[in-house]
């Protein structure tokens, strides 16, 4: 009799694991809206900028910054500054997220340490990067690479800390009480249980915190520097050189939507768990 | 086996458990039932070695129970499955928190799914498996590491009455093959006497534990011995005992 009940597992074959690749055309067709937005800004800066002599000095045409674009990168101003700010981003990251993953960590997992930083953490963010910068900058031997990225870690710091206390707070408690019954070590649990359950929200904290590591540069770049997109935007504007400076902010853009591309896939490859079946 | 001596616990001015005793010998089924609330899923806890009893004690083959250990395996209630391992990474995982070589443990791993029909599902997600299928695969990483007594939280209870009972036949004949020591919480008088050699019945908070029912009924149990009379006055029993309508 036992065996008339049992539901049978045989006919039902098991979910394929990845996702179907998309055709080229598919992909075209999914990008078509950032595109067509792209086109419309393009043709409104070109409508701005066509008959209005008086704003040369502000906004130069799309046809001037693509000029200058390519005199920028013919002469090695762009890669030379694009180097300076890339090296800066890194350093900064470099910085910043491992400084966070830890002090996020020992607040999430122990009352002391949350008693003892929470309240400076917080308090610090609410002081202004542009009030504290000079200060930095000076104490960091002067204007260069290394105070830069240090602005540029201090602005990633924030949102990775938060996103790690979120992650590993979210540990679910039952799966904390799996690990202690199968006598699982503090490091054990900490990269078989609270890094990958916390994946999640580490990517979303790094996800912004790549873009805002660009945006740290820039406002390191604005205390002295020589060197850096940011340098090259603020001294293009000192200049009165308005394509100088769209040269810079795009790059900048550009910069910034690759790196958080990159870690965009990272993230699809890491979390492939999570992928919505079709 | 297991031997629980007067077992006291509360939390804070929560008294849960007061003066809990008794023993499991080797290769015995014991349910325990009990009102919601009154202290069953803490008593599995503290029987295998994950809350340090207010006062009293847990024996293992004669010793105290101060950590857990691979002899004495508990399934939740829920099934916990790691979201990011595959079915087949969950099974291997106490052996992977061991030490155990990847070739070993994914063989008895596979081996485990295989017994339990899951081999199809070994690569697939938790989120892709049925409530029955995840509960199944809860179950072979409980077996996985061969436990001498096997803690069990209400394993059935998220389950349709179909499934549920396949699943207690399933569970019936591994415990025959096995010879494990199972202890069963549940709150289906039914599924009790149906499975159980002996049934641990807890009073209300705070619980002590009021009487044990020997079930005299024959094993192997089959399905269609629930329709005797002997079942349903060992049910109608149990329901004097703790005084509440069968689930
Ligand atoms: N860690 C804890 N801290 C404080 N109180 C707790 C804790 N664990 C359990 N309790 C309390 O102890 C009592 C018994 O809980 P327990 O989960 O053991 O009940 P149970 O018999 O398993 O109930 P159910 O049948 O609903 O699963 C409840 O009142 C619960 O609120
Ligand atoms: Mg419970």
């Amino acid at each position: 009799m036992a065996q008339t009940i049992s539901p049978s597992t045989q006919t039902i074959s098991p979910p394929r694991l990845s996702a179907p690749r998309l055709s080229p055309l598919r992909r075209l067709w999914a990008r078509l809206p950032a595109i067509a937005v792209a086109v419309g800004l393009l043709a409104l800066w070109h409508i701005q900028t066509r008959d209005s002599a008086s704003l040369a000095f502000v906004i130069a045409t799309p046809q001037a910054v693509w000029q200058a674009f390519g005199q920028l990168i013919n002469n090695g101003t762009l890669p030379n500054h694009l180097a300076t700010t890339l090296l800066e981003v890194t350093l900064g990251l470099l910085m910043g997220v491992p400084s966070a993953l830890v002090l996020g960590y020992l607040i999430a997992r122990n009352r002391f340490a949350e008693r003892t930083f929470a309240p400076y953490v917080i308090g610090f963010q609410a002081v202004p990067l542009i009030a504290i910068a000079p200060i930095l900058i000076t104490r960091l031997g002067g204007p260069g690479v290394a105070s830069v990225s240090v602005v540029a870690a201090l602005i990633v710091f924030f949102p990775m800390l938060m996103a790690t206390l979120v992650g590993i707070r979210g540990v679910p408690s039952e799966l904390r009480e799996l690990f202690r019954a199968l006598n699982a070590s503090p490091w054990q649990t900490f990269y078989r249980l609270e890094l990958p359950s916390a994946a999640p929200s580490l990517f979303g904290g790094l996800r912004v915190s790549v873009t805002l590591a660009v945006v740290g540069t820039v406002v390191g770049e604005g205390y002295g520097a020589t060197a850096g997109l940011g340098f090259m935007i603020f001294s293009s504007r000192f200049m009165y050189n308005p394509a100088g400076v769209m040269v810079g902010v795009f790059t900048l853009t550009a910069l910034a939507l690759l790196l958080y591309e990159i870690v965009a896939r990272l993230e699809r490859r890491a979390l492939r768990w999570r992928a919505p079946q079709p | 086996m297991l031997r629980v001596e007067s077992v006291w616990q509360r939390f804070g001015a929560l008294e849960v458990l007061q003066d809990v005793h008794f023993e499991l010998r080797a290769g015995e089924f014991v349910c325990l039932i009990g009102p919601s609330g009154c202290g069953k899923t803490t008593l599995l806890r503290i029987a295998a070695g994950l809350l340090k009893p207010s006062a009293g004690r847990v024996l293992f083959a004669g010793q105290p129970i101060t950590a857990p250990r691979p002899e004495i395996g508990i399934l939740f209630q829920q099934p916990n499955l790691l979201p990011y391992l595959s079915t087949r990474a969950n099974v291997e995982l106490p052996l992977a928190l061991r030490g155990v070589p990847r070739s070993e443990r994914r063989r008895a791993a596979q081996d485990a799914l295989a017994q339990l029909g899951l081999a199809d599902f070994a690569e697939v997600y938790p989120s892709q498996l049925s409530g029955g299928m995840a509960q199944r695969a809860a179950l072979g990483r409980a077996l996985v590491q061969n436990p001498a007594v096997l803690l069990m939280d209400e394993p059935f209870g998220a389950l349709d009455a179909m499934t549920r009972e396949y699943m207690q036949l399933e569970l019936l004949d591994l415990w025959a093959r096995t010879g494990k020591t199972i202890l069963m919480v549940t709150h289906s008088l039914t599924e009790a006497v149906f499975m159980a050699d002996r049934v641990l019945v807890l009073t209300a908070r705070p619980s002590r534990l009021s009487v044990t029912l020997e079930v005299p009924l024959a094993r192997p149990r089959r399905l269609e011995m629930v329709h005797s009379a002997e079942f349903g006055a060992l049910v109608a029993q149990l329901r004097g005992y703790i005084g509440a309508p069968s689930a």
